[in-house]
């Protein structure tokens, strides 16, 4: 690898940078550091801390036990444990994420490799929406979800069926304009039809782009807390159950046991990040709009 | 590319398949995006009857409404704090994030010391769910390290840096710039990494400095990118907001539009302001359509 040459004075420059991303690094990880020192804590210490206003620092009787209580005693009542909304935010981040992008990816393909009437006016549709400013449909979709009988029930994810929109069509057909068509010409000679040319060819070609796309938005949805307390308050997933959990349970005995949990589903998300970021990091990136 | 004119029994394949995955999405979109946002055009028109029977009269009496919470200066239904805040919140994402993010993204390309443990550590507040690390902020701020660091500098810290209405507009925009600045990263860094090594060489070879570089060479060809996500930007210029849920729910001066809106539907989404609600979200959207178009010509212009 070529040796990288700076001048002087680029040489001071990448020092200042260096070591304000330092601080900044620094002052993030000491927030996960932080994390690990309250649920660790016993409940005596971390009263202790609260009343005196200096809740640092190691405790002296280190324990991991609060790990194994957030399983049990982490409980919004109804049903809904810390295992309950566990599932539910499984559910809910995989489910939505599958159905948005099979339909993502089917939209973003026909129009992009297809010529027929109305394509134009999809593509334009599509980038129309994602300009659009609309503040504030939560009201008429709330009503409209609840004539339905979308809240709090799985069925919240017929949703995810609206795929005309998003960056995530931009991102797609950057991808799917590289592919040749000349590979589906070829499938048809043999006998294949338009259905196996998506399945069996095109759409395995753009596997990595929907993996990282599935990678980011199952962490979106996974951390997904606002339309959660409005669309699905009685069967909360563990992003908003956490956020209860806090109100509950900061100041009470239950602060080290909240913090454990927190430290237990802060997990998934790290490893995904952990797992997949050259990935992540490597394969997206997004075309300019036209038009 | 497949054309549905050229052979008759292919077109039938086609249109099959066209037909079959697109039907889908398109009834979805009629229903979840056209209709309710035609609703909430409509609802916006409705007054509540308060009849018992769920009746209301058309009417302009909820913009009425709205333009009259301008002028409660001084109270908690401040319509004018609400969107000073909102811009507030906007003007740092648009004009302090997204050049910050875009300049230590540089930083990563050019591979400074440490630019992979940098770009995972800053990314990982993004990928972090917010309720976490909002709690910890807050905790950190109100009971931790910076308590015991301010106190130890003889600082006179607030009891709380969040409920309070001098620090919890500052404590929920630093909160924002610490955990957003990694949020462009997977975008820019994606742009950057598709730039033809030869022309950043033949910069160096012409003489040019890291702002020449960046603002000559960078920045011009990763405009597509750019331009889209100052255009995206621009589109929450009205429903731009901190996640005022996790802090003072508004209640410190941190209320946004977009959270007013939130708070009205997650009061039960029946009571007597969602037809306002409705009201205030249609105006701002009218209103942020020129300026969303403004920007989209304003990044074309510069673009040629």
């Amino acid at each position: 690898m070529e040796k990288i040459k700076r001048t002087k004075g680029e040489r001071i420059l990448y020092a200042i940078v260096f070591s304000v991303l330092v601080v900044y690094a620094l002052f993030i990880l000491y927030h996960f550091y932080y994390l690990l020192q309250l649920a660790t804590k016993t409940i005596d210490d971390y009263g202790d801390g609260i009343t005196n206003n200096a809740l640092v620092g190691w405790s002296k009787n280190f324990s991991l036990v609060n790990f194994g209580k957030a399983f049990t005693q982490l409980d919004l009542g109804n049903g809904n444990t810390f295992l309950v909304m566990t599932w539910n935010s499984i559910w809910f981040s995989v489910g939505s994420m599958v159905i948005s992008l099979f339909f993502e990816s089917a939209v973003t393909y026909i129009v992009c490799k297809y010529k027929f009437p109305g394509r134009n006016f999809l593509y334009n549709l599509v980038i129309f929406r994602l300009m659009l400013p609309i503040v504030g449909s939560l009201p008429s979709a709330y009503r409209a979800y609840k004539a339905l009988g979308l809240l709090n029930s799985p069925l919240i994810l017929v949703t995810a069926m609206d795929a005309l929109t998003g960056a995530n069509f931009l991102i797609m057909y950057s991808f799917y304009k590289g592919i040749s068509w000349e590979y589906a010409e070829a499938a048809f000679i043999d006998g294949a039809n338009h259905f196996d040319v998506y399945f069996k060819i095109m759409f395995p070609m753009v596997m990595p782009a929907v993996s990282v796309l599935f990678i980011t938005g199952f962490i979106g949805r996974w951390n997904e807390y606002m339309n959660v307390s409005i669309f699905m308050d009685e069967m909360p997933t563990l992003a908003y159950g956490l956020y209860l959990f806090e109100e509950r349970c900061i100041y009470g005995d239950m602060g080290v046991v909240y913090y454990a949990g927190v430290a237990i589903a802060a997990m998934p998300c790290i490893l995904i990040f952990i797992l997949f970021q050259n990935t992540i990091m490597q394969t997206v990136h997004m075309g300019g709009i036209k038009g | 590319m497949e054309t549905i004119k050229k052979k008759k029994k292919k077109d039938v394949g086609a249109i099959v398949f066209i037909v079959t995955m697109l039907i889908i999405p398109i009834v979805a979109f009629l229903f979840f995006y056209v209709y309710i946002n035609f609703n909430s055009i409509l609802m916006a028109f409705q007054e509540p009857l308060f009849d018992g029977r769920g009746g209301f009269r058309w009417g302009f009496g909820n913009f009425e409404k709205f333009f009259k919470k301008f002028a409660a200066v001084g109270t908690e239904e401040n319509m004018g704090l609400y969107l000073r805040n909102t811009i507030i919140y906007f003007c740092q994402d648009m004009f302090i994030m997204l050049p910050l993010s875009l300049i230590i993204c540089y930083f990563m390309y050019k591979k400074i010391a440490g630019y992979q443990a940098f770009r995972t550590i800053i990314y990982l507040p993004v990928i972090m769910t917010a309720p976490i690390m909002a709690s910890l902020y807050k905790l950190t701020l109100d009971w931790g390290i910076v308590r015991v660091i301010g106190e130890g500098f003889g600082l006179n810290l607030p009891d709380s840096f969040i409920m309070n209405e001098d620090h919890a507009l500052g404590t929920v925009l630093f909160y924002m710039l610490y955990t957003g600045i990694g949020g462009r990263f997977v975008l820019l860094g994606g742009a950057m990494n598709t730039i033809d090594p030869s022309i950043i060489d033949a910069g160096k070879i012409d003489g040019a400095g890291p702002y020449r570089e960046l603002v000559s060479i960078i920045i011009p060809c990763i405009w597509p990118t750019l331009a889209t996500l100052i255009l995206l930007s621009s589109t929450g210029i009205f429903t731009a907001s901190g996640p005022l849920l996790l802090f003072d729910q508004g209640t410190c001066g941190t209320m946004s539009i977009s959270y007013y809106i939130y708070d009205v539907v997650q009061g039960g989404g029946d009571n007597t302001s969602v037809e306002l609600a409705a009201a205030v979200g249609v105006t701002f959207t009218i209103l942020a359509l020129p300026i969303v178009m403004l920007v989209k010509k304003i990044t074309k212009v510069a673009e040629e």
